[in-house]
């Protein structure tokens, strides 16, 4: 979200009784994903810590360790003006947050088990649920070298601090934000400039059908829903409105599902989820810019 | 107002959000200029300043504190745990010859209780700023149906720096060289397990039970923070081996603060689980094992192997002062010796190898720095062992 990528990374392990196979087990998870982020998996600790935690259950966390060039960190509460564009891309599902509403809704108020079958998903709701958080690293990198930097290198700086300040300036990609805990509503505000706003515009984008059972089902309203879940949207990306198309394009070119869900308009640091609906009946909510 | 759906359902994220808020005013102390950007961003920001160095090396450690935990349950305090879990990290960072840069936690929980989270960051907060370290990140996570009500597990990782040419590596330990034991202040964050066994269960001593040997009662003394040996070191490795200062440009051109070919102090290990035959051959040389995967070189190293290049380190019992609390548990418990040596560190927090022409100056180097040390042991030929006799 910082244009930084991966250098190495050292996970966590608490447990009651440690499983051999179990822990072998976790650790390939690791140790894939490692490589496929090409990040060194370079240390670890395991803690056998007997009545902590329930039999057969675990906790685990990680710390990463990235590096970016200090003119290429990307820093959108400098950089994102009024009328930029959001752009959505897809998840593959709850990705690592909400859960806990999320078995509540489908093992408490649905009664279903992990191997339920349920109508319009593909898969179990327990295969469906541990579906893998989307790795967004690699798309990430050739956005800010297709739309930034590359964009800046032709410009040929005569110094290094007249570099940065252009590189700024010509960022397309402004910023990016994680959709985790929090959802739209607390993540984007973090590479917000206070005094400007986003809007979400719902139904912009293909509704994930595990969201759509959510919806339906879960008896939650949906602020809470769009702050608790990601809502089928896993990362956001702020961008220059005129090359919104482009970068969509280049997204779809990577096999990623992206669309055009919102824009920034004058306001105070925050985000508005409206409908689309809401939104043509106040033009003025664009801040000037016809939403698409 | 009604409360939310995942608030019912156990998260609830304007309460995480609530104790967040105060996060930067905690956080302030451990502040270094290196740091970038302010708290809530997506990713701490620290810009190293590598013209400091001719190689930087970044060496990591992630650790958690055990079950240490269950006594700052018991006794409802939760502002040293956060210390114990950084001294660890720094010790284990300090023994290859690194200096803390950052520090990033975890804390998992069931319900956030405000005052404990509070309580928790400040032991992290307090520990990190001793130890000129940044706290830049952190995670906590509440995750309903995992922990008992009202306790937690934490765990955290250190990023420290070295100079390549000054990483201490063990690589020139040699027969006749000097075991240095520094005193530790108790379990430090090793063997509570066994520990509580013990007093709580073979004893049936509460925490708060008054305990005349360790005038003191037992859930104080078990919650003794683990010592951080970080400064200590750095100071003596500027002091015999002419490391650990930045090296500026300069100084290397004119040969000064250069590292020295044949370092005083050879190489240290941190004592922890697995006591100091687990921990002290991890330093120990072995040139069977420098990851080289060449045929060519792996020929040498076969012949090499043959040679007695490999060294064993003795630790002599005795050699220093026991602190009541291991007598304690070596009387009361029931336990044979070895096993107690291999589960606690039996008074030695850190362990350093030394030159034997320089035993003296470096006891008399660190009771100056406040810290007890003895000469507790030596190294001979061997097989990349260590007993304790």
């Amino acid at each position: 979200m910082l244009g930084a990528e991966p250098l190495f990374f050292l996970d966590y392990l608490g447990t009651g009784k440690l499983e051999p196979h179990v822990f072998t087990e976790i650790i390939k998870g690791f140790a894939r994903a490692c490589a496929e982020n090409r990040c060194a998996l370079i240390g670890g600790e395991t803690a056998q810590m007997p009545g902590f935690y329930q039999k057969g259950e675990y906790d685990v966390s990680g710390t990463i360790v990235g590096v970016v060039e200090k003119s290429r960190i990307l820093n959108g509460q400098k950089t994102v003006k009024r009328g930029d564009a959001i752009i959505g891309i897809a998840s593959s599902g709850l990705h690592t947050n909400g859960y806990s509403l999320a078995r509540k809704i489908f093992f408490e108020q649905m009664r279903l088990k992990p191997t339920s079958h349920v109508p319009g998903l593909k898969g179990t709701i327990g295969a469906e649920l541990l579906k893998v958080h989307i790795s967004y690293g690699p798309l990430v990198q050739k956005l800010i070298a297709k739309f930034n930097v590359g964009q800046a290198s032709r410009l040929s700086p005569s110094s290094k601090k007249k570099f940065r300040v252009r590189l700024e300036a010509c960022a397309t990609v402004k910023a990016f934000a994680h959709i985790t805990g929090g959802g739209f509503v607390d993540n984007i505000p973090r590479v917000l400039p206070k005094n400007l706003d986003v809007v979400i515009y719902k139904d912009s984008w293909d509704m994930l059908p595990i969201f759509k059972i959510i919806e339906t089902r879960g008896g939650v309203p949906d602020a809470e829903l769009y702050q608790v879940f990601n809502m089928g949207i896993g990362i956001v990306a702020i961008v220059s409105a005129d090359k919104a198309e482009a970068i969509l394009k280049f997204i779809r070119a990577q096999k990623h599902q992206a669309w055009l869900i919102g824009n920034v308009i004058e306001g105070r640091g925050e985000v508005r989820i409206v409908s689309i609906w809401t939104a043509v009946a106040t033009p003025k909510a664009f801040g000037g810019h016809r939403f698409e | 107002m009604k409360q939310k759906a995942y608030a019912r359902a156990g998260v609830d994220i304007d309460l995480g959000n609530k104790v967040k808020s105060t996060l930067p005013q905690l956080l302030a102390p451990t502040h270094r200029s290196e740091v970038l950007g302010t708290v809530g961003g997506f990713g701490g920001l620290f810009a190293l300043d590598v013209k400091k160095y001719r190689e930087p090396v970044l060496v990591s450690s992630v650790d958690g504190v055990g079950t240490k935990l269950k006594i700052a349950f018991a006794m409802n305090r939760h502002d040293t745990i956060g210390a114990d879990l950084v001294n660890h990290c720094v010790n284990d960072i300090a023994v290859l010859g690194a200096e803390p840069l950052f520090f990033l936690d975890y804390l998992g929980t069931g319900k956030l209780q405000p005052h404990v989270f509070t309580e928790i960051i400040k032991g992290f907060t307090r520990a990190c700023a001793d130890n000129n370290c940044a706290l830049i990140g952190g995670e906590t996570a509440q995750m309903p149906g995992f922990y008992q009500p009202g306790e937690y597990d934490v765990s955290g990782t250190i990023i420290g720096v070295v100079e390549k040419a000054c990483l201490l590596d063990g690589k020139t330990i040699e027969p006749d060289d000097r075991v240095i034991g520094i005193a530790s202040n108790g379990l430090h964050t090793n063997g509570y397990s066994l520990a509580r066994e013990i007093f709580f269960e073979q004893m049936k001593l509460k925490p708060t039970s008054y305990v005349p040997e360790l005038e003191n009662t037992i859930g104080d003394e078990l919650l003794k923070v683990h010592v951080s040996y970080g400064s200590l070191i750095k100071k003596l490795l500027i002091e015999f081996n002419g490391t650990g200062v930045p090296l500026a440009g300069d100084d290397i051109l004119n040969g000064e603060r250069t590292p020295k070919d044949s370092p005083i102090i050879k190489g240290m290990a941190h004592i922890t689980g697995g006591g100091f035959i687990d921990n002290i051959p991890r330093v120990l040389p072995d040139k069977s094992h420098n990851g080289s995967r060449s045929p060519y070189l792996s020929f040498f190293h076969n012949i090499s192997n043959v040679l007695p290049n490999k060294c064993d380190v003795i630790i002599k019992k005795g050699s220093w002062e026991m602190l009541p609390i291991f007598k304690l548990i070596q009387t009361k418990g029931g336990v044979s010796e070895d096993e107690l040596y291999q589960v606690f560190n039996m008074g030695i927090g850190m362990v350093a190898i030394v030159s034997e022409s320089r035993v003296k100056d470096i006891l008399k180097f660190i009771h100056i720095q406040k810290h007890k040390a003895w000469e507790i042991g030596e190294v001979l030929a061997g097989s990349g062992k260590a007993r304790v006799i």
